[in-house]
């Protein structure tokens, strides 16, 4: 089988065990009971991971502004990825036109205004803004959740347009936010091979846009600057799919939020993030589909009951 | 030739984040070295695209291009030919 196929049969035993409802737009996807229990126990094992003293948790909206989504430089380095959200201002007889239209059949979100929101493609991005314009005397580190989107459509259950991710995020001095990523190193891949997943640490990049693309992608892997957590999922040599990161962002953000770090100069960063429906369904892939089966200590982790 | 590099020059000044003055470093001084990262080297390529009035080809936008300002410029005479 391809590596396409593998993705498909997954998909397909997904469907068939009743954990995935698949809807008619590529790259998303519903899940049901099994799989949120799963999803919420790897959740939970993010968040208790070091660090954890001195943390912050954070509930954030799945949308930046959209001045803060210009800082973050996402739109410069990743435009085939954004969304962004529209709404309805009009009058009454504005909305007489629009649902004409509607009802016709015809095109119909012209008649609807930018909001001005971009949908969060990465949860570390609602952490800057906290700080713009201030000096850190001492780091700061969140622990922050959020539904997360990237236009990516594919048949790929591992890979949604709208997926959930946890992240803990680092701003403070070089060395801080170097120390951080470092002890991401070691903590992230325990993470899941204590799930039973097999994985391997590895140098990557950024999928970023258009003719810049390979000099920025050497620039990230020539300074070792993302590795990813891959987990042999689908088989093969090409098999491998990222379930975590470990990022080191230099002063990429604290030069973009102007944000001073203890060392007096521009702040750096460093985060380390988790796709959660992604290990989700790989301890699927790998354990089977019937979690009453899996091995009692990944149940144990996940604490998925009795 | 010599107005090429003076180019060059500026536009690392500008641009370039570099740790040392760009009008004062030899022509095969490694900008990396100096501090040039994938974000500056963006700015770069777009600034000399700009001021040259060229459109550098996909095959010479990567790193080693960039590595020093005669490899710059040994890049840029075969765009200009």
């Amino acid at each position: 089988m391809t590596r396409a196929e593998r993705e498909r049969d997954l998909r397909d035993r997904l469907i068939h065990a009743g954990h995935l409802i698949p809807l008619p737009t590529r790259g998303l996807a519903t899940f049901t009971s099994d799989v949120e229990a799963v999803v919420r126990g790897v959740d939970g094992l993010v968040r208790t991971m070091e660090p954890v003293a001195g943390v912050v948790e954070i509930g954030v909206p799945p949308f930046l502004p959209e001045v803060e989504f210009v800082r973050t430089g996402y739109l410069r380095s990743f435009p085939h990825l954004l969304g962004s959200v529209d709404v309805f201002t009009g009058s009454p007889r504005d909305h007489r036109a629009l649902m004409a239209d509607v009802e016709a059949g015809n095109p119909w979100t012209e008649r609807l205004s930018p909001a001005h929101l971009d949908l969060l493609s990465a949860p570390c991005h609602s952490a800057y803004p906290l700080h713009q314009g201030q000096s850190l005397h001492t780091p700061r580190v969140y622990d922050i959740h959020s539904r997360c989107w990237r236009h990516e459509p594919s048949d790929d259950p591992m890979r949604l347009m709208s997926f959930r991710m946890r992240e803990k995020v680092l701003i403070g001095s070089a060395e801080q936010a170097s120390a951080h990523r470092e002890s991401g190193l070691g903590h992230g891949p325990r993470l899941l091979s204590d799930l039973g997943l097999p994985v391997s640490r590895v140098v990557a990049n950024d999928p970023f846009f258009g003719r810049m693309a390979r000099l920025m992608a050497e620039g990230q892997r020539d300074d070792e600057l993302k590795f990813e957590f891959i987990c042999d999922v689908y088989g093969g040599d090409d098999g491998g799919v990222a379930l975590g990161s470990a990022n080191y962002h230099q002063d990429h953000f604290g030069g973009d939020f102007d944000i001073t770090g203890p060392d007096g100069g521009p702040a750096h960063s460093a985060c380390i993030g988790f796709g959660l429906e992604r290990i989700a369904l790989a301890l699927f892939a790998v354990h089977g589909m019937d979690t009453g089966r899996w091995p009692t200590a990944v149940r144990d982790g996940l604490r998925l009951g009795p | 030739m010599t107005s090429e590099t003076t180019t060059i020059r500026e536009v690392l000044a500008a641009h370039g984040r570099l740790s040392a003055d760009a009008h004062d470093i030899a022509e095969d001084a490694d900008l990396y070295a100096l501090g040039l990262a994938s974000h500056a080297t963006v700015n770069v390529v777009m600034a000399l695209e700009d001021e040259l009035d060229i459109e550098i080809p996909d095959e010479l936008l990567v790193k080693s291009t960039f590595a020093s300002i005669g490899d710059i410029r040994r890049a840029l005479a075969t765009v200009d030919s």
